[in-house]
């Protein structure tokens, strides 16, 4: 399979080159090179630290970051100085990334390790998350305050402090489990759920209105509510906690909007994009966008030969899908958008298949954050949400975020790896064995009165 | 727990379902309004960002070039070395107000284009390129037209009777294409402005149409030459009648009797009423003829249907139908003299005088000779056709003579030199309502003869009520004429013993 992707990578490239140059690429031992050795890393890695994971992983993100760097490259040419071009920094982060992902691998040897490192990840991620507020390292991009300048180099700490965060959340729930699901308070004579265990959802809330206001990043703090929200109904079952969550959310999303110029802006561009006073201004990032969409149709325009570069803002970060959609069409659009269900899907499914409520809840808040973060974007360039400044994981350009997420990779690998080796039978397959060479005690949690006992939280 | 995972990947899956039909709702259903929105400006970025074709006069001369931008945020720069003297011919390729002209009707040729595959290598990569375009304009012929208006409104016609290549047309007002395809937005923007005013004409001609193709006039007593023929092919009898010599008809229908030009008094035949150009005689021949053969002739010249010109927004001259002369007697009158309710182009009427010179067929018009891919391979060339076969060779043998004598001794008596053996007729329609204030003056012409080559259309309206066709058209009639007939010997179209200065 990554045999596969990387000649997918390497023949586009190949097409860039020749569709930029007119004729074929001159020195190519540097490319092939660099993307086999990659992958061959990734590949001989796993092999030796997790080799039972699910082989889903590694080809889908090599193909999303091998397509993400296609289309830098197609704007960053590699001429000139190349100390600030981004297809060059987006190949370190890559190869960073990577070393990251090893050494995730390499020292979180169990899962239970990071359960035990609770409050002080938690401890790390306001530290993180409230960084970007320091006078002195702090950095404003675009009206954001996202950014650390450490010696030069530009760190955005939310993407390490989401995993951090949502590696809390499921320890956290992973432990409270009972307390938040089964009713002990009593008000009167009826048995109410304990509204102590429920603090975190509203410091969490709180903590990310400090985020929008201060920092001015819905994408974050919409990203950490919902991956919070969805653990806390998977660890409950409780819709109460929907129900009560998408109430905090609405009620927070309407004081930003009136609150937080930026937020009220952003609501307004992806009401009525085609306002003609916007879309000269702060619409035209999204309406030039979709004309990218549009230029590319089904087949798309061919790499090198799209225009969006030209026409719209961002073109290596939060609009990339555009680029991709301009010069790949509908067609590299859509195996984009496929890549990430399968990387949630693989990713969910290590999910239900792991050994602890813990495990099982950190792979949902990784993957989860992954999916939810590229669904995010995805909409946001195509106006079904409004356009949240978060990155297309592996694809967008940027250090921080590829790292973050090579690293979240190597914690999803490791859960994997963690399942038991041979898959449980489901109960279909069972009945159609239908002997009594059931191998119940194994597992024993997939018993025949799960569907009878459906209400009782597991 | 497992079974709310699930779950989440059912939302998930949904989710992302939702961006697969966003995708195909913006890349394919929606894609061609997308494309074609105002605010996009990637097809006009596309455009101007590769080469474009150049546009050749007939002896080689460039019409349209492209050449590399040196400033600006286009890759290529159009530009027209003749100015307003070729805009309405040429067009232009605006970035923001579009293509008009040749730039618009030959777009497929002169935009940058994938050649069909030469070698293995292109097939994978096509190559582009674009094409070469010949028109059979004169510069010499157009900038003598220009010169003969002297800056009044009008426009000049100039055909190949035999082939229906356009040797030249020109019109004012014009307009100058080169800020209308600058890189700066707001010239662009100030050009489109003044192109398109109205009101900065006296006469309210825009100067992005054109007077030559775009525009109606009454064409007044040339339309004779169409009852002339009605009556050689559709009722010959009647070319014998002799017709009362009176000041004034009395209409059927009405009380207002039609008067001859400065209430002067003619009669006789055909061959006698056309040199002096009676509108009596003429009005009642009309009569005569009846509406359905007079406009079953006015369609036979392409009347009331667009000329097969190769460029866009080619007007169609407008001829009352049979029913409507029948019904109003009077109109029927008008018509027959080419007053009231007849509206036609200068290359309508050119090509009214190119069809009797051309043995009664009116070949189809043209402007584009050949166009020619990179390599000198001609990809297209034209084949000269008959578009209209207007009337019989014999009717047009016997009308010949006859509009030989209006240069001879009739209206047009003294525009030509005596040696120039040419076929012509005047028309001074009035024009104002319901006052009459001023005239459109036309004149129409073919030769040389026995063998005619050229074709000639002059108009130049909103004359003074004293203008006539023979005195304000004539002179710029005469050097076009000299001129034509001095390009198709390849001799100079001016400035030699037979030609205007």
């Amino acid at each position: 399979m990554l045999a596969m992707v990387d000649a997918i990578v390497l023949a586009l490239w190949w097409t860039l080159r020749v569709s930029v140059t007119n004729h074929a690429p001159t020195s190519w031992m540097p490319m092939v090179l660099s993307v086999v050795g990659a992958s061959l890393i990734l590949h001989g890695a796993t092999r030796w630290l997790a080799p039972r994971a699910n082989p889903v992983f590694l080809p889908v993100i090599t193909l999303l970051n091998g397509i993400g760097f296609i289309v830098i490259l197609r704007w960053w040419p590699l001429s000139g100085a190349l100390g600030h071009n981004r297809a060059v920094l987006q190949a370190v982060w890559t190869a960073v990334g990577i070393v990251l992902y090893v050494a995730t691998l390499l020292f979180v040897r169990r899962s239970r390790d990071l359960d035990r490192l609770r409050s002080t990840a938690l401890l790390l991620a306001i530290v993180l998350m409230l960084s970007p507020l320091i006078p002195g390292i702090g950095e404003n991009v675009n009206g954001a305050r996202l950014w650390l300048n450490i010696g030069g180099f530009s760190v955005q700490p939310i993407e390490f402090a989401k995993i951090l965060l949502c590696l809390f959340f499921a320890s956290y729930f992973a432990e409270n489990r009972d307390i938040l699901s089964i009713p002990t308070a009593r008000i009167g004579n009826r048995l109410v759920l304990d509204p102590r265990p429920l603090l975190p959802i509203v410091a969490v809330w709180g903590l990310a209105m400090v985020v929008i206001g201060g920092e001015n990043d819905i994408g974050f703090a919409l990203l950490v509510f919902s991956v919070f929200i969805a653990l806390l109904w998977v660890t409950t079952g409780r819709a109460t906690y929907l129900v009560f969550g998408f109430g905090l959310f609405a009620a927070g999303a309407y004081v930003a909007t009136h609150l937080f110029p930026h937020v009220s802006a952003r609501v307004s561009v992806w009401l009525n994009p085609w306002s003609p006073n916007l879309i000269q201004g702060s619409g035209r990032q999204l309406v030039q966008g979709w004309f990218s969409l549009s230029a590319g149709g089904v087949a798309g325009t061919g790499l090198g030969q799209g225009l969006s570069g030209r026409y719209v803002t961002d073109i290596t970060t939060d609009m990339i899908f555009s680029s991709i959609g301009e010069e790949l069409g509908l067609i590299g659009a859509s195996v984009i958008v496929i890549c990430f269900v399968l990387y949630v899907g693989a990713g969910l499914r290590t999910a239900q298949r792991a050994r602890s409520a813990y495990s099982r809840l950190a792979a949902t808040a990784m993957t989860l954050i992954v999916g939810l973060q590229a669904f995010f974007i995805m909409a946001g360039v195509t106006r079904l949400l409004p356009l949240t400044g978060v990155e297309l994981p592996f694809v967008a350009y940027g250090g921080s975020t590829l790292m973050a997420n090579y690293i979240l990779t190597g914690i999803l690998m490791r859960i994997s790896d963690e399942e038991p080796g041979v898959p449980p039978l489901t109960e279909r397959e069972r009945q159609a064995a239908g002997t009594a060479f059931t191998p119940r005690a194994t597992t024993p949690r997939r018993g025949l009165g799960r569907r009878r006992g459906a209400a009782a939280p597991r | 727990m497992g079974r709310r995972i699930q779950g989440l990947a059912v939302v998930m899956a949904l989710l992302f379902s939702l961006i697969l039909i966003q995708l195909v709702n913006i890349q394919v259903v929606r894609a061609p309004s997308l494309n074609n929105s105002p605010y996009n400006a990637r097809a006009a970025q596309i455009d101007q960002d590769h080469p474009r074709g150049e546009i050749l006069a007939a002896n080689g001369a460039p019409l349209a070039i492209s050449n590399k931008a040196t400033s600006g945020s286009y890759l290529y720069q159009r530009s027209y070395p003749f100015g307003p003297l070729f805009s309405q011919v040429v067009g232009i390729d605006s970035p923001i107000y579009g293509k008009y002209g040749l730039e618009a009707s030959y777009d497929g040729y002169l935009k940058s284009h994938t050649l069909d595959p030469e070698t293995i290598g292109q097939l994978l990569v096509p190559k582009s390129g674009t094409d070469t375009i010949t028109t059979t304009v004169s510069v010499g012929l157009q900038a003598l037209a220009a010169k003969e208006l002297a800056g009044r409104d009008g426009a000049v016609v100039v055909l190949d009777t035999r082939t229906g290549a356009v040797l030249a047309m020109y019109s004012n007002p014009t307009y100058k294409p080169g800020p209308l395809v600058n890189p700066s937005p707001a010239v662009e923007a100030t050009a489109w402005k003044q192109a398109t005013c109205r009101a900065c004409n006296d006469h309210g001609f825009a100067a992005l149409t054109s007077l030559a193709y775009q525009f109606t006039f009454a064409p007044g007593s040339t339309s004779k030459v169409v009852t002339s023929a009605a009556t050689f092919d559709l009722d010959p009898a009647l070319q014998y009648k002799d017709y009362p010599v009176i000041s004034a008809l009395n209409l059927p229908q009405s009380d207002k009797p039609l008067h001859n030009f400065a209430f002067g008094s003619c009669g006789g035949t055909l061959a006698i009423m056309l040199p002096p150009s009676c509108d009596t005689g003429f009005a009642a021949m009309g009569l005569d003829l009846g509406g359905s053969r007079l406009s079953t002739q006015a369609n036979r010249f392409g009347y009331n249907q667009v000329p097969p010109l190769d460029l866009p927004g080619v007007a169609a001259s407008s001829f009352p139908t049979a029913s409507e002369m029948n019904a109003n007697q009077p109109e029927l009158a008008y018509s027959a003299i080419g007053q009231q309710n007849v509206g036609t182009t200068a290359l309508q009427n050119a090509l009214i005088a190119a069809g009797v010179a051309n043995k009664g067929a009116v070949m189809a018009p043209h402007l584009v000779e050949q166009v020619r891919d990179q390599n000198g391979n001609a990809v297209y060339t034209w084949h000269p056709h008959i578009w209209k076969q207007a009337m019989s060779a014999g009717a047009a043998a016997l009308l010949t003579p006859i509009m030989e004598n209006v240069a001879a001794y009739g209206t047009a008596a003294g525009v030509f030199p005596y040696n120039l053996h040419v076929a012509a007729k005047t028309g001074t329609a009035q024009a104002g309502y319901p006052v009459v204030t001023n005239t459109h003056d036309w004149m129409i012409a073919f030769g040389p003869n026995p063998n005619p080559q050229v074709s000639v259309a002059v108009v130049i309206p909103w004359q003074p009520i004293s203008g006539t066709g023979a005195v304000v058209a004539g002179p710029v009639m005469r050097c076009m004429m000299e001129g034509a007939i001095a390009f198709e010997a390849h001799q100079p179209v001016s400035g030699t013993s037979t030609t205007c200065p």
